[in-house]
C-alpha cells in the first residue's frame, strides 16, 4: 500500500531524513519508535505534504500512485491521514462546522453527495459516543481551549470520520491519562482493519498494547536503523535508543 | 441643487435648519483634517449631487433574508420612502411619515445631537432625506426593525442623504437592521442621531452592502444614558468607499457600549471604521471589536478613540482591531488613540496585523479541504468572531450568511488555489 525508496528530505537546508526506506502492506500496522529529534514527524508532515520540507532524493508510492506529486487535500482523497502530533486551534471555526467541511470535501472528492446537516449530526454523533467527545465540544471553535487529551481525541474522531485507508499517528498516545489512553486506544483498534494500515509513532509501549503492531521500527538519524516485530518495542522501553546513537551518526 | 420636493417642506423650523446648514457647508472634509488622514475625498470632486428622476429600485434589490425576520421593514430608494416595498407595523415609521403625524416631537430631537463641526453631517443637514424615525416608550419591540436604504444609478451621479432618529425612553428595547445597497455611482450620505435613555437598549446591525462605485459616508451620533446599552454590529462588504463614523457618549454612570465591525476589501475598495467613544459619567464600560480581511489592492481604515473626560472615573474601555492581509498589495491603517482625565481608569487597546495561519491552512487541507475552501473558512471563522456578541444566532447565521457570499463571490482567492 505504502512504499517509501531511500527518501531524503531537508528543512532550512539541513538534512533531517537521509535515505529512508519502508514498505506497509495492506492489513498491516507498523510502529516508528526513535528518540527526539529524529526525523519522526517530519516523515509524517512529508507523507501528508506540508509545506516546507524538501525532498531531495527518493520516492513514496501510495497504492501505486506518486505521493509526493499530490497537494494535501488530495492525499486526503486518496486516503490519507495524519492524526497530528500538536493539533492546530482554529479560532472563529466551530468543530462541528470543521468536521463536516472536511467530510463533504473528500465525498465531494469521491463524487460521492454531500451530507446535510441532519445526516452529518446522526453520522457525527455515532462516532463521538465512543470517544467520549461532548457536543459542547464540537460547538467550540477547533481545539481552541482543548485539553491536550481533547485534541488527541478530536484528531481520532476526525480519522473515524474520515476512515482512511492509511493512518499515520503522530504521537497521538502523548499527553493523555488512563482513561484517555483507552478510550484512544480502543477508537484506534476499532478502526483497524483489512483493507487499511496504519502507521503508528510513539515513545511508548502502552498504545501498542492496543494495537499490537506487525513491525516496529527504530527511527534515529534520518534512518530506519532496526526493524523487528512487536517485541522489539519492549525491548527498546527497557534499553533505550543508546545502542543506536553510533549507527545513527 | 433643487430643493425641489423635500420631505417636510414649508415646516418653518425644518426649512430653517436645512437654510442654516447649507449656509455652513463649506466643502467635504480634506486630508488637512486630523481624523480624515488616511480617507480621501478627492473621487467626489466635481460629483454632480443629483436628484433622481425615478425612485423605482431594480427588481430584486430588497434582501429577502431580511424580509423572512418577520417585522417592520421601510425601504427607502434615493432616501425616498417606497411604501409598497415597505411594512409598517409598530412603532417604527419613515420621517415623512413622522412628520405629518406628529413634527413636534420631531423637532423636539432632530439635529439636537448631530455633530456640527462634520461637514458631511453638515451636508446631510442641508437636504435630509427620507430616513428612519423610531421612537418607543419603555416598550419592547421583539423582531427586528429592518430598514433598507436602496440607491439607483444616474450617469452623473445621485446624492441621497437619509437621516434618522432613534430614541429609546427608559427601558425600550429594540433591534434595528439597516442595509445599504444599491447599483452603479451614487453618493449616500446617511446621518443618525440615536438616543438610548436610562436602562433601554439598542441592537443596531447595519451592512454596508453599496454598489463596488458607490460612496458611503456615513455618521452616527449616539447618547447613551443610565445603565443603558447600544451594542452595535457593523458588516461592510461594498461600496467603493465606505466611511461609518460613530461618536458615541457614555453620559451616565453604568452606560454599556459594544461596538463589533467586520471589514472585506478586494478590487480597490476603501473601508474607514472610526468611533470616537466619550466617557463622560464614572463606571460606563465599553467594547471594540474590528475585524477585517483584506485582498487585492484594497484599504482598511480604523480610527478608534476613547476619550475619558474628567470625573469618569472606573470608566473601563477596551479596543481591538485585528486584519489580516491576503495580498501584498493591500494596506491597513489602524490608529487607536486612548486620552484619559479621570482616575482608576481601565482601558486597553491593541492592534495586530498578520497574514492567515499556515499551519490552520494546512491542518484544513490535510482533512480533505481544497486550498481556496480552506482560506475561505479561516477568513471567515476569523473576521465572524466579531459577532460572536450577537445574542440571537439566527442573526449570527445572517452575518455569517453575508460573509460566506462575500468569499464566494471573489477572484483573488480562487487565483490562490
Ligand atoms: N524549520 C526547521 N529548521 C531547522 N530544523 C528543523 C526545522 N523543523 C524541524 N527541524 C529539526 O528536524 C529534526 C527532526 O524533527 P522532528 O519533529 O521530525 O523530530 P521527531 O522525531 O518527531 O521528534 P519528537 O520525538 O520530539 O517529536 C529536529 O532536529 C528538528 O529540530
Ligand atoms: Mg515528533
Amino acid at each position: 500500500m505504502l512504499e517509501i525508496k531511500n527518501l531524503q528530505v531537508e528543512v532550512d537546508g539541513k538534512k533531517i531524513l537521509k535515505g529512508l526506506t519502508l514498505s506497509i502492506d495492506k492489513g498491516q500496522v507498523h510502529a516508528i519508535m526513535g528518540p527526539n529529534g529524529a526525523g519522526k514527524s517530519t516523515l509524517a508532515h512529508v507523507l501528508a505534504g506540508r509545506a516546507g520540507y524538501t525532498v531531495t532524493g527518493g520516492s513514496v508510492s501510495f497504492e501505486g500512485q506518486d505521493l509526493l506529486a499530490l497537494a494535501p487535500e488530495a492525499r486526503a482523497a486518496a486516503g490519507v491521514f495524519l492524526a497530528f502530533q500538536y493539533p492546530v486551534e482554529i479560532p472563529g471555526v466551530s468543530t462541528m462546522n470543521f468536521l463536516k467541511t472536511s467530510v463533504n470535501a473528500v465525498r465531494t472528492a469521491h463524487g460521492e453527495k454531500e451530507y446535510d446537516a441532519m445526516d452529518f449530526l446522526k453520522f457525527v454523533r455515532a462516532k463521538t459516543k465512543t470517544l467520549s467527545i461532548s457536543d459542547d465540544m464540537l460547538k467550540r471553535a477547533v481545539n481552541v481551549g482543548f485539553s491536550g487529551g481533547e485534541k488527541k481525541r478530536n484528531e481520532v474522531l476526525q480519522m473515524a470520520l474520515l476512515n482512511p485507508k492509511l493512518a499515520v499517528l503522530d504521537e497521538t498516545d502523548s499527553g493523555l491519562d488512563v482513561d484517555a489512553l483507552r478510550i484512544v486506544g480502543e477508537g484506534v483498534t476499532a478502526l483497524r482493519s483489512p483493507d487499511n494500515a496504519m502507521l503508528v509513532i510513539t515513545h511508548y509501549q502502552r498504545l501498542l498494547d492496543y494495537i499490537v503492531p506487525d513491525r516496529v521500527h527504530v527511527l534515529a538519524g534520518g534512518k530506519i536503523v532496526r526493524s523487528g516485530d512487536a517485541g522489539l518495542a519492549l525491548e527498546l522501553e527497557k534499553k533505550g535508543y543508546g545502542e543506536f546513537a553510533a549507527e545513527a551518526a | 441643487m433643487t430643493v425641489g420636493t423635500r420631505i417636510g417642506e414649508g415646516i418653518g423650523w425644518l426649512d430653517d435648519l436645512r437654510h442654516q446648514n447649507r449656509t455652513a457647508f463649506h466643502g467635504l472634509p480634506t486630508p488637512k483634517m486630523e481624523s480624515w488622514k488616511y480617507t480621501s475625498l478627492k473621487p467626489l470632486y466635481g460629483f454632480a449631487f443629483a436628484r433622481p428622476s425615478s425612485h423605482e429600485p431594480p427588481a430584486g434589490a430588497t434582501e429577502a433574508a431580511l424580509a423572512a425576520l418577520g417585522g417592520a421593514r421601510l425601504i427607502f430608494v434615493d432616501g425616498i420612502f417606497n411604501a409598497g416595498l415597505s411594512r409598517l407595523i409598530g412603532p417604527a415609521m419613515p420621517l415623512s411619515l413622522a412628520l405629518l403625524k406628529d413634527a413636534g416631537a420631531v423637532h423636539a430631537r432632530l439635529g439636537h445631537i448631530a455633530a456640527s463641526d462634520d461637514p458631511l453631517t453638515t451636508l446631510n443637514g442641508g437636504f435630509i432625506d427620507d430616513g428612519l424615525v423610531l421612537m418607543i416608550d419603555g416598550a419592547t419591540v421583539e423582531k427586528p426593525i429592518v430598514v433598507e436604504h436602496i440607491s439607483t444609478a444616474a450617469p452623473d451621479g445621485i446624492a441621497s442623504h437619509p437621516r434618522s432618529v432613534i430614541v429609546l425612553k427608559a427601558n425600550a428595547r429594540a433591534t434595528v437592521i439597516e442595509r445599504f445597497s444599491g447599483t452603479g455611482r451614487y453618493l449616500t450620505n446617511p446621518v443618525s442621531e440615536i438616543v438610548v435613555e436610562d436602562g433601554a437598549k439598542l441592537t443596531h446591525i447595519r451592512l454596508f452592502e453599496d454598489s463596488e462605485a458607490a460612496f458611503n459616508l456615513s455618521h452616527l451620533t449616539a447618547r447613551i444614558g443610565k445603565d443603558g446599552a447600544y451594542e452595535s454590529h457593523v458588516l461592510a462588504t461594498g461600496g467603493a468607499l465606505v466611511r461609518n463614523e460613530m461618536r458615541i457618549e457614555l453620559a451616565a454612570a453604568g452606560a454599556d457600549v459594544s461596538l463589533n465591525g467586520a471589514y472585506l476589501g478586494r478590487g480597490k475598495q476603501h473601508t474607514d471604521h472610526t468611533t470616537v467613544l466619550r466617557h463622560s459619567a464614572p463606571h460606563t464600560t465599553s467594547r471594540q471589536l474590528y475585524k477585517g480581511a483584506l485582498d487585492d489592492a484594497s484599504r482598511g481604515v480604523f480610527q478608534g478613540n476613547i476619550y475619558v473626560g474628567e470625573g469618569a472615573d472606573g470608566t473601563d474601555g477596551q479596543m481591538s482591531n485585528r486584519t489580516i492581509l491576503l495580498s501584498d498589495r493591500c494596506e491597513m491603517d489602524s490608529k487607536p488613540q486612548l486620552e484619559i482625565y479621570a482616575d482608576d481608569v481601565k482601558c486597553a487597546h491593541g492592534a495586530t496585523v498578520g497574514e492567515l495561519d499556515e499551519d490552520a491552512l494546512f491542518y484544513l487541507r490535510a482533512r480533505g479541504v481544497p486550498e481556496r475552501q480552506a482560506r475561505e473558512l479561516l477568513v471567515e471563522g476569523f473576521v465572524a468572531e466579531a459577532f460572536d456578541a450577537l445574542a440571537e444566532p439566527a442573526l449570527v447565521e445572517l452575518m455569517r450568511a453575508r460573509i460566506v457570499h462575500w468569499l464566494a463571490a471573489g477572484k483573488t482567492l480562487r487565483e490562490a488555489a
